[in-house]
C-alpha cells in the first residue's frame, strides 16, 4: 500500500465526522471507487495474463526450438559430432542407453578432481564438457540414444542393474564414468573419464598436459562396441618375453578399444588353433624366437586369411623361425641396429632416436614421426606376383645400419627399412581373405614410455599406428578415426616483462584512479547545488 | 520514441553528473584490472573467464547501485508528478528510464573492451568464447536491470530499492542450491508415502525433475553454455521475457500509484 493510500484511509473518518459528504460528492466518490476497483481488477488480470503468455512462449520455444536453435562456435567444434559418429549413429539398429554414474550438476567438481589427481598443469585451458557433447548424441540419435545421470550413492540399485554379475566393474568405476548399454542385447561398456581427455605426461615434472577432448572417440567407439553383433578380438601373443600390452602399450590398446576391438592375451605355446574371433595377432617386442610348432600354428592361421602384427625393436635377438614365416611375405627381421646419419634429423642429438620417414602408400599418407631403438628389416627379392610387400617406414637417405648392433661396422649411408606391410593373396580360395602382415622394427614407436617422452609429437605416431591397423584389418579409410579435439591456448605470444608491467600499472592504477578523480571533481562541482 | 529518447538522455546524463557513476566504473575497472594484471604477469589472458569471474560483483553490487535511484529519486524529490503529468505515457517513461540504466550498464561493459584490445595487442587469443560471455553478460545484466528498475519503482527509499534488488539477485544465485534441496525433499516425501512400489531410480528421476522445475526460472544457469562457445536462442528469449515481465510490472506499479492518487 502506498503512502498516498494510507493517507486517504486515515483521513477519511475525520472528514466524515467534521463535515458530512453531500449527496453529489458521495455519488462521485462511489464512481471513483468503482473505477479504481475495475482498474485494480484490470491490473491484476492483465499482469497474470501477461506473465502466463510469456511463460508459455518460453516453455514452447525451449522444448520445440531450443535444441535446434543452438550453434557450436568453438574453434574445434568441440561439442559437435563429426561425420564418423554420424555414420555410426545412423547405422544403429538397437537403442542405446548411456548412464552417467553421477549427477549432471556435479560434473565441474568431478572434472576439477580429475585434473588435480593427474597434476594437470594447463587447468585454465578451456575445458571440454562431456555432458554437453552427450547432448549432441541425444539430438543426433533422434530417440535412439538416451543419456541419464544417476548417482549410485542416491540410487544404489543402479550398480546391480547395470552390472548384475559384477564383470563390467561398475562398482569400482571411478567418478565421472559412464556406462554405454545396448538396450536390446544388454551388452555394455564403461567409458572412464581418463578416456575422455587426451593427456600427455611430462616425466620430469610428473605432471600431465591436457591436449584436448577425446570423448567423441571414446563414446562412438563404445556405442559401436555395444551395438556390434560380433566383437573382434586382438590377441597379444605371450610366451616369448613380450611386453605387457596393458602396462607398456596401453595407448595402443586404447586405440584398438576405441575402434570396437576387445583386447586379450594369448599364449600360443599351449593351443592348437588360433581362436576364431581373432581379428589380429600381435607380437609386442618379443625377446625369444617362436618354436617350429608355433610357426606351424601361425602359418595355418595366416593361410586362412589371418593378420599378424610384429613389433620388434632393436635387440641382438635373432628370429630365424619367425623369419621363415615372414619369408612368406617377403620380409626378414635382421639383428642390425639403425642410426641416422643426417644430424638434422636426430632427436636431442641422439643418432639412435630420429625422425623417420613415412612414405605415401596404401597404408598411410606421407608424414614423419620420431622413433628410437630401431632394427633394420630386409625386404626379400621374391618375384611371386601374389605377394605385395611395401616399405611403410624408413630412415632418410642418410640412414646407417650397424651390423649386429656393432657401431664399428656401419653400412654406407642409404635409406634403411624400419617398417613393412605385406599382403599375400596366394591362399585366397572361396571366402578366405588375403593374409596380411605388418612388421615394425621399433618398439619405441608406440610404447607408452615413448609416447610420454614425445609429448605433442606423439600424435604422428598414433596416427601412423592407427592407419596401420586400419589397413591390417581391412577397415575402410578413415572409417573410425576421430581426432582428439584440441583445447585452445590463451598464452600471450608478444610483449615483454616491461610492457606487461606498464599495462598492469595502467589497468590497476591509472584507469581506476582517473575515474575516482573524475568522481571527486564532479562531487566538488555539484556539492553546493 | 522522441519522448523515450529525451528521458533516456536526461537519466543517462544525470548518472554521470553525480560521482556514483564514476565510482561504479572505477570499482569495476579496478577489479577487472587486478585479475588481468595477475593473468598477464604469467603471460596468459583468457578474457571470457575474466569477465565471467566478476559477474557476481556486477549483479550483486553494481546493478543495484545503477538502478536504485532511477524511480525512487524522482519520488523522493517530488519530480515524479511532473513526469507523470508530462505528455509521455507510463510505458514511455519506464522504457526511457530502463534504456538509460541499460546504457549506463553498457558503458560499464564497454570499459572492459580495453582488455581484449590489450590481449590482441600482445598476440593473445580473443575467441568466440569471450564474445559468448559478453553476449550472456549483457543478456543477464539486462534482466537484472529490469528487476532493479522494478524495485526502484516500489519505494521512494533508494536503500530499500537497492536491498530489494540485491535480495532478488542473491535469491536467483542461490536458487540452484534451493532447487536441489526441494528436489531431494520431494523425492523423500514420495519415498515416505510410497504405496505404488516406486523404485530408487524413479525416485531419483522425481528429485532431478523437481530440481529442474524449481531451477527453471534461474537466469544464472542459462549462461553456462555461452561461456563455452555455444550460442543458444532460448536464453535470449528468456532474458527478453524477464525484461518484459519486470517492465510490465513496473508500469503496473506506477499506473496503480497514479489512479490511487486520482
Amino acid at each position: 500500500m502506498s503512502a498516498a493510500d494510507k493517507n486517504m484511509i486515515e483521513e477519511k473518518p475525520v472528514e466524515e465526522e467534521i463535515q458530512p459528504v453531500p449527496q453529489k460528492q458521495r455519488l462521485v466518490k462511489v464512481k471513483v471507487d468503482k473505477r479504481a476497483k475495475s482498474l485494480r481488477v484490470f491490473s491484476i488480470g492483465s499482469t497474470i495474463l501477461f506473465v502466463a503468455i510469456v511463460l508459455v512462449i518460453n516453455l514452447v520455444f525451449e522444448s520445440l526450438l531450443g535444441p535446434t536453435l543452438k550453434w557450436d562456435f568453438t574453434p574445434t567444434a568441440t561439442y559437435t559430432l563429426g561425420d564418423t559418429t554420424k555414420t555410426i549413429v545412423s547405422g544403429l539398429k538397437d537403442d542405446i542407453r548411456i548412464v552417467a554414474l553421477f549427477d549432471r550438476t556435479s560434473w565441474s567438481s568431478i572434472y576439477s578432481s580429475f585434473l588435480s589427481s593427474y597434476y594437470v598443469t594447463n587447468t585454465s585451458a578451456a575445458a571440454g564438457e562431456v555432458p554437453i557433447l552427450l547432448d549432441d548424441y541425444v539430438k543426433l540419435g533422434a530417440g535412439r540414444i538416451s543419456v541419464e545421470y544417476i548417482d549410485p550413492v542416491k540410487v544404489p540399485g543402479i550398480v546391480a542393474e547395470l552390472d548384475p554379475d559384477g564383470v563390467l566393474g561398475v562398482k569400482s568405476a571411478i567418478s565421472g564414468s559412464y556406462v554405454v548399454i545396448d538396450k536390446t542385447t544388454n551388452k555394455s561398456k564403461i567409458v572412464g573419464i581418463t578416456e575422455m581427455y587426451s593427456l600427455t605426461a611430462d616425466s620430469t615434472s610428473y605432471s600431465y598436459t591436457n591436449n584436448g577432448m577425446s570423448a567423441e572417440q571414446a563414446f562412438s567407439g563404445a556405442i559401436q562396441f555395444v551395438a556390434a553383433a560380433k566383437t573382434p578380438v586382438v590377441y597379444f601373443v605371450t610366451g616369448h618375453s613380450e611386453a605387457d600390452y596393458a602396462s607398456s602399450y596401453s595407448n595402443f590398446a586404447k586405440i584398438l578399444s576405441y575402434n570396437n576391438f576387445a583386447t586379450k592375451s594369448l599364449d600360443i605355446r599351449t593351443i592348437s588353433t588360433i581362436p576364431a574371433d581373432a581379428a589380429m595377432l600381435a607380437f609386442l617386442d618379443p625377446q625369444i624366437d617362436i618354436s617350429p610348432a608355433e610357426k606351424e600354428l601361425l602359418t595355418a592361421y595366416v593361410k586362412g586369411g589371418g593378420r599378424l602384427l610384429v613389433i620388434a625393436g632393436y635387440s641382438p635377438v635373432a628370429f630365424p623361425t619367425l623369419n621363415s614365416l615372414l619369408a612368406l611375405f617377403n620380409i626378414q627381421i635382421t639383428t642390425d641396429r639403425l642410426r641416422e646419419g643426417d644430424t638434422s634429423l636426430r632427436y636431442g642429438g641422439d643418432p639412435y632416436t630420429f625422425v623417420a620417414q613415412v612414405p605415401a602408400t596404401d597404408v598411410s599418407t606421407q608424414s614423419q614421426l620420431i622413433l628410437g631403438g630401431a632394427r633394420r628389416l630386409e625386404p626379400l627379392n621374391s618375384t611371386d606376383a601374389w605377394i605385395t610387400a611395401t616399405k611403410i617406414l624408413t630412415t632418410s637417405a642418410g640412414g646407417i645400419s650397424e651390423a649386429n648392433g656393432d657401431a664399428n661396422s656401419p653400412s654406407a649411408e642409404a635409406t634403411q627399412v624400419i617398417g613393412m606391410a605385406s599382403e599375400n593373396k596366394g591362399w585366397m580360395i572361396n571366402d578366405i581373405k588375403s593374409a596380411k602382415v605388418i612388421v615394425l622394427g621399433s618398439s619405441a614407436l608406440i610404447s607408452d614410455a615413448a609416447l610420454t617422452q614425445l609429448g605433442d609429437y606423439s600424435q604422428y605416431n598414433r596416427n601412423f599406428i592407427y592407419y596401420n591397423m586400419e589397413w591390417l584389418i581391412d577397415a575402410s579409410k578413415n572409417s573410425l578415426y576421430i581426432q582428439a579435439k584440441t583445447l585452445p591456448s590463451y598464452t600471450l605470444n608478444a610483449g615483454n616483462a616491461t610492457s606487461y608491467l606498464l599495462v598492469q600499472v595502467l589497468v590497476v592504477g591509472l584507469i581506476p584512479l582517473g575515474l575516482l578523480l573524475a568522481a571527486f571533481l564532479v562531487f566538488r562541482r555539484r556539492r553546493h547545488l | 520514441m522522441k519522448r523515450i529518447r529525451a528521458i533516456l538522455k536526461r537519466d543517462y546524463a544525470s548518472f554521470f553528473r553525480s560521482p556514483i557513476g564514476y565510482i561504479v566504473l572505477a570499482i569495476y575497472m579496478f577489479l577487472n584490472g587486478i585479475y588481468y594484471a595477475g593473468d598477464i604477469n604469467s603471460g596468459y589472458s583468457d578474457i571470457g573467464t575474466q569477465i565471467s569471474s566478476f559477474e557476481w560483483v556486477v549483479f550483486i553490487l553494481l546493478i543495484p547501485l545503477i538502478t536504485m535511484r532511477i524511480f525512487s529519486e524522482d519520488r523522493k524529490n517530488g519530480t515524479e508528478v511532473l513526469l507523470l503529468t508530462s505528455p509521455a505515457s507510463v510505458w514511455e517513461i519506464v522504457a526511457g528510464k530502463y534504456l538509460a540504466v541499460f546504457s549506463v550498464y553498457m558503458t560499464l561493459v564497454g570499459g572492459t573492451l580495453l582488455f581484449p584490445l590489450l590481449t590482441g595487442a600482445f598476440a593473445g587469443r580473443v575467441d568466440i568464447k569471450a564474445l559468448g560471455v559478453y553476449i550472456g553478460f549483457v543478456g543477464l545484466g539486462a534482466a537484472f536491470l529490469a528487476i532493479g528498475v522494478f524495485a526502484s519503482a516500489l519505494t521512494e527509499n533508494q536503500v530499500v530499492a537497492a536491498v530489494i534488488s540485491i535480495s532478488t539477485v542473491v535469491f536467483f544465485m542461490l536458487i540452484q542450491l534451493f532447487a536441489s534441496i526441494v528436489g531431494n525433499l520431494a523425492s523423500g516425501l514420495v519415498s515416505a508415502i510410497n504405496i505404488f512400489g516406486i523404485t530408487d531410480l524413479q525416485l531419483s528421476k522425481v528429485a532431478s525433475d523437481v530440481t529442474a522445475a524449481v531451477n527453471w526460472p534461474n537466469p544464472m544457469t542459462r549462461l553456462d553454455n555461452y561461456a563455452k562457445g555455444i550460442f543458444e536462442l532460448a536464453p535470449i528469449v528468456f532474458f527478453i521475457s524477464v525484461v518484459a515481465i519486470f517492465l510490465f510490472l513496473t508500469v503496473r506499479v506506477i499506473e496503480k500509484r497514479r489512479w490511487s492518487q486520482g
